[in-house]
């Protein structure tokens, strides 16, 4: 071979094998992105294991990109984005490079990294490629709306609603643009449309109602918020995210997609991830409370009964679990079971608030006095002001004589509740049938101001403080302090205006003050209660005298002659005296 | 092909392998176990006194009543309430439905009171002289009941201060949903105290103003109809001499809210930031200069769970904060994750000069002795953040409150528990975490 040749083929032989070693360092170089090999300690061993076989799928299948899709997704659906992100670059530089999907993934990593303008570049991308993929649209007008980028956002809705005339979040976020800017019509004309579309739609429900509460329009706002209430919303379909889920091995992740699920009401679809939290780490008792606690919400007793059972066997935390247990037991109804239950862990666990609190009341609906007075007394020696062991110790005390005893509970309540009736209703009671009405003023006081109008409760409020008005009235009149009396008789008259008592008590008050005036007004209502009582117009006489007014007085004591009765002498002289004109300062003693 | 040939493609070939082996170096590790992502060590039991941020940085003192009960303590508010020179601390208390004043009555020496007449579910406390006697008031916000709930039991009381240190209830507002937060501010500069009140509510919520119309009387304007309302402070954010309203909104929506007002009483509804997780948490708002720009930031905490099925942290929750680049933009920096995140606190704890930022944490998970109950996020000088553990136990703080307690130009703590969830073994009621003597 020629020496030119020979220099030829070498150039050429270099230059290929130049171009092999570029290769090899630019194929190295994506291989070199992938996410160091590591052990997670935090996540359960089925997960390095399948971490382990995706890896082992990269590299055995020459970085088949979809073999590190796969990988990526194994990262995210696991919370380790960082990781996620690695292998999502990989792909990118790589032909063809990322998918629509790939990208909408890394906007939900830059969401949960609170990076909103990572998220809506992504999603951008994401709709460049798939651009009536409703998820995707949505998401980018919430990213734009959650930072501050109203108009953007009202585009993007609005290009949700032309995919899909009535999608419900897209709705409810242009109702909301509506509302900052102030225009409640259009927000109310939206809303009326989402309602008749989507009437599960218990967001816009409730944002409905609080606009025509404030436009005074009260029926239908709370027809809307009851109606709010009684609905689950669903939650948006996303079949996108919804695939990663299949990858998830993180119990904490699935027990929060099993909480939004349940949130959404749909129990058939959130209790399949207990059934993985349960696979994937078989001690955990954590899916068993969780089970026992949707099965409960969802009326099946027996089964949250069964699943708290399970929670307990597991080695969960009695005190977590025991007080749900009880609720359960009660109402399967199983009260037996209950106690005995309780029994052995109150045992294990003599100071636990939480296992005295069910403990006390599975007693107190035992009916077994002794076992409930000497919990319920425990409890309120741990936690001295809880409303419902107080109630319940007192009503026992209360039923068993022990008034006193049972005064102590109420003074707790009273003390910590400010508006709770019953107690303070009972200790107005208490005080008065120990003819010691002054205590009792202020409670019955405060538990009228609490009681709905026109029931029972409030005409036994209303009675029991007249009197105590009354009471406390007539013992001030008789340590001539006659100010308070009159003012404890105006009270009472508030109360009960046609309460002759309580006149009588205003009339005596207020001659002893000389207020003459008023003693009179008290005296004329009295008159008009009592028109036919001669007594009542002799007093109205002697007062409006003692006031100067003697015509007047002559006036009420002739017309209190004829109604004298004919055996009642002492009054008849009374009369006769003041009409015959000798009227002396001794005459009104 | 002769050896020439062959010389060359070796040499080719080595070169070739070289390239790739510089390149790839990464690429020949153990394909598992190589790194082990660990869980955290156990604390240490025993905490030595230490000068640096850091376990050990403080000692704790109870102060106040001993707890009645797991104590469910909702706010704090370190003041001079008396003006005596020495700060004092108002406590909403929950569990006894009780505002009290813990009292300093000589340096380091404190006494509690109750103030005012019961209100039912106290949740928020501020001070202003509202009618303007010159005495401070207390201005209480109260749920009625704590746990979530639709009832419209909220209102808005004033403590009024007769300048004797007695307070007589007057109520402001009443019958409405669940009210998380007042405050005092001019909003409309006529020279009296408005008020803006939050409403957390749980389906229902909103944010009003209330326009001050003098002799107590005051009159509603609706400026947000949403439930999950948190915090709403008032600020001028902008600098244009009328004051802003910045809100933190939670339950569904997880956003910070700000109200521009035009000192005529008008806002403009702005959303600042929001996250997209509709159980982000969002628990404790402050305003105040983090990068010491001149312009008043956001400091918020995520933390809350009150509403999980499972009550307990989420690995989200953390502390973050808008940085205010004027004309009204912000942006948003992550300061860390603290699982259970509540109170934030803008302070400069350690007194190098710059704003950390402390927080407690309500909703650990405290069956785990590691979990963290108090944290101060150090600023390096340049705003970035590095977590320093405070304390592991007491636990259930919902809030912290810090000052210069003893005059003595050193940063004290003040935190309240609230014992929602069980373990109940590390219990307090309000702890002072003062310096070690």
């Amino acid at each position: 071979m020629q020496r030119r040749q020979l220099i030829f083929w070498g150039l050429i032989g270099s230059a290929v094998i130049a171009l092999s070693a570029v290769f090899l360092a630019l194929k190295s170089k994506v291989r070199s992105s992938l996410p160091a090999a590591a052990h997670y300690e935090k996540l359960p061993e089925k997960f390095n294991q399948a971490l382990q076989s995706a890896r082992t799928a990269v590299t055995a299948n020459g970085h088949d990109l979809d073999a590190v899709r796969k990988l990526a997704r194994l990262y995210q659906a696991n919370r380790l984005y960082a990781e996620a992100r690695a292998c999502y670059r990989m792909i990118e530089l790589s032909a063809p490079g990322l998918t629509a999907r790939d990208h909408y993934y890394l906007a939900d990593i830059a969401q949960n990294e609170n990076d909103l303008a990572g998220a809506q570049a992504e999603l951008r991308a994401v709709l460049k490629l798939e651009p009536n993929y409703v998820p995707a649209r949505l998401g980018l007008a919430e990213t734009m709306f959650k930072s501050g980028r109203e108009d953007d956002a009202a585009k993007e809705y609005a290009a949700v609603l032309a995919i899909e005339p009535t999608q419900p979040q897209a709705s409810l976020g242009l109702v909301r643009l509506a509302l900052q800017r102030g225009d409640d019509d259009a927000a109310v004309a939206r809303l009326e449309e989402l309602m008749a579309s989507h009437p599960e739609a218990t967001a816009g429900a409730a944002l409905f109602a609080q606009i025509l509460e404030r436009r005074g329009e009260t029926e239908r706002a709370t027809a809307m918020t009851l109606w709010s209430r009684q609905k689950h919303e669903p939650a948006l379909i996303d079949p996108w995210l919804n695939a990663m889920q299949v990858d998830c091995y993180d119990p904490l992740r699935l027990a929060l997609l099993f909480e939004e699920f349940l949130a959404a009401g749909q129990l058939t679809e959130a209790l399949p991830f207990l059934d993985r939290i349960e696979e994937l780490d078989p001690k955990s008792w954590t899916p068993q409370l969780l089970r026992g606690w949707s099965q409960e919400r969802a009326g099946h007793h027996r089964e949250a009964v069964e699943a708290y059972r399970l929670a307990l066997k597991k080695g969960g935390n009695p005190e977590r679990i025991c007080p749900l247990l009880t609720t359960s037991l009660l109402a399967v109804p199983d009260l037996p079971e209950a106690a005995r239950m309780l029994a052995e862990y109150y045992g294990k666990l003599p100071e636990s608030v939480p296992l005295l609190l069910s403990y006390t009341e599975v007693a107190v609906r035992l009916g077994d006095e002794k076992l409930a007075r000497t919990l319920l007394a425990k409890l309120l020696e741990l936690d001295p002001y809880l409303y419902t062991p107080n109630m319940s110790l007192a009503k026992i005390l209360w039923t068993a004589g022990e008034r006193d005893a049972a005064v102590q509970c109420l003074l707790r309540i009273v003390k910590v509740f400010p508006v709770d009736v019953a107690s303070r209703g009972l200790l107005g009671q208490y005080y008065l049938e120990k003819a010691d009405a002054a205590p009792a003023i202020r409670p019955l006081e405060e538990a009228l101001a609490h009681v709905p109008p026109q029931t029972p409760a409030q005409e036994r409020l209303t009675a029991m403080l007249g009197k105590a008005y009354l009471l406390v009235g007539n013992a001030a009149a008789e340590q001539r302090r006659f100010g308070e009396a009159v003012d404890y008789a105006d009270k009472a008259i508030r109360l009960f205006p046609s309460e002759l008592q309580a006149y009588a008590l205003k009339a005596n008050g207020c001659i002893q003050l000389f207020q003459y005036q008023r003693a009179a007004e008290a005296l004329v209502a009295m008159a008009a209660l009592e028109p036919q009582n001669p007594t009542i117009l002799l007093s109205l006489g002697d007062v409006v005298y003692q006031d100067g007014k003697a015509d007047q007085a002559r006036g009420y004591w002739e017309k209190a002659g004829p109604l004298v009765a004919t055996g009642d002498a002492e009054l008849r002289a009374a009369l006769d005296l003041r009409l015959s004109g000798h009227i002396t300062a001794e005459t009104f003693k | 092909m002769n050896f020439q040939h062959l010389r060359i493609g070796i040499v080719a070939l080595l070169v070739a392998f070289g390239i790739y082996f510089v390149v790839n170096r990464d690429g020949w590790s153990p394909p598992v176990t190589a790194v082990k992502v660990a869980a955290r060590p156990e604390p240490d039991q025993a905490v030595a006194p230490s000068d640096t941020l850091g376990l050990g940085y403080f000692a704790q003192r109870q102060i106040g009543r001993p707890p009645d009960g797991p104590p469910w303590v909702t706010d704090l508010l370190i003041v001079d309430l008396d003006q005596d020179g020495l700060k004092d601390i108002l406590v909403c208390d929950a569990h006894l439905n009780r505002v009290s004043w813990i009292r300093q009555i000589r340096l380091g020496v404190f006494e509690e009171q109750d103030i005012g007449e019961t209100i039912a579910g106290p949740a928020h406390v501020e001070v202003a002289d509202l009618n303007g006697d010159g005495h401070l008031d207390v201005l209480v916000s109260a749920m009625g009941v704590i746990p979530p709930s639709n009832m419209k039991t909220g209102s808005v009381i004033v403590l009024v201060n007769d300048g004797t240190n007695h307070f007589t209830n007057r109520v402001l507002l009443e019958n409405v949903a669940r009210v998380s937060y007042v405050a005092a501010a001019d909003l409309n500069k006529d020279g009296r105290l408005d008020l803006v009140v939050g409403q957390f509510g749980y389906i229902e919520g909103e944010i009003r103003w209330m326009e001050n119309l003098g002799n107590w009387q005051f009159k509603s304007h609706a400026l947000l109809d949403l439930p999950g309302v948190i915090h709403a402070p008032a600020a001028d954010l902008t600098g244009s001499g009328n004051l802003d309203i910045v809100a933190l909104v939670s339950q569904d929506s997880e956003e910070v809210h700000a109200f521009m007002g035009d000192g005529q009483g008008h806002f403009r509804d702005r959303v600042l930031y929001g996250s997209t997780n509709k159980d982000y948490g969002s628990s404790g708002l402050i305003i105040g200069d983090v990068n010491k720009d001149g312009r008043p930031d956001i400091v918020y905490t995520n933390g809350d769970g009150f509403d999980y099925a499972t009550p307990g942290p989420r690995p989200w929750h953390g502390v973050q904060w808008l940085e205010n680049l004027g004309d009204g933009k912000f942006t948003y920096h992550r300061v860390g994750d603290f699982p259970g995140c509540y109170s934030p606190v803008l302070v400069d704890l350690d007194g190098d000069g710059d704003q950390d930022i402390v927080a407690s944490s309500g909703f650990n998970d405290w069956n785990d002795k590691r979990a963290v109950s108090l944290m101060c996020f150090e600023n390096d000088g340049t705003n970035h953040f590095i977590p320093r553990v405070l304390a592991h136990a007491p636990t259930h703080l919902i809030v912290v409150k810090a000052a210069d307690m003893f005059n003595d130009g050193r940063i004290e703590l003040v935190t309240g528990a609230f014992m929602f969830y069980p373990p109940y073994d590390r219990t307090s009621r309000i702890t002072l975490w003062e310096h070690k003597k």
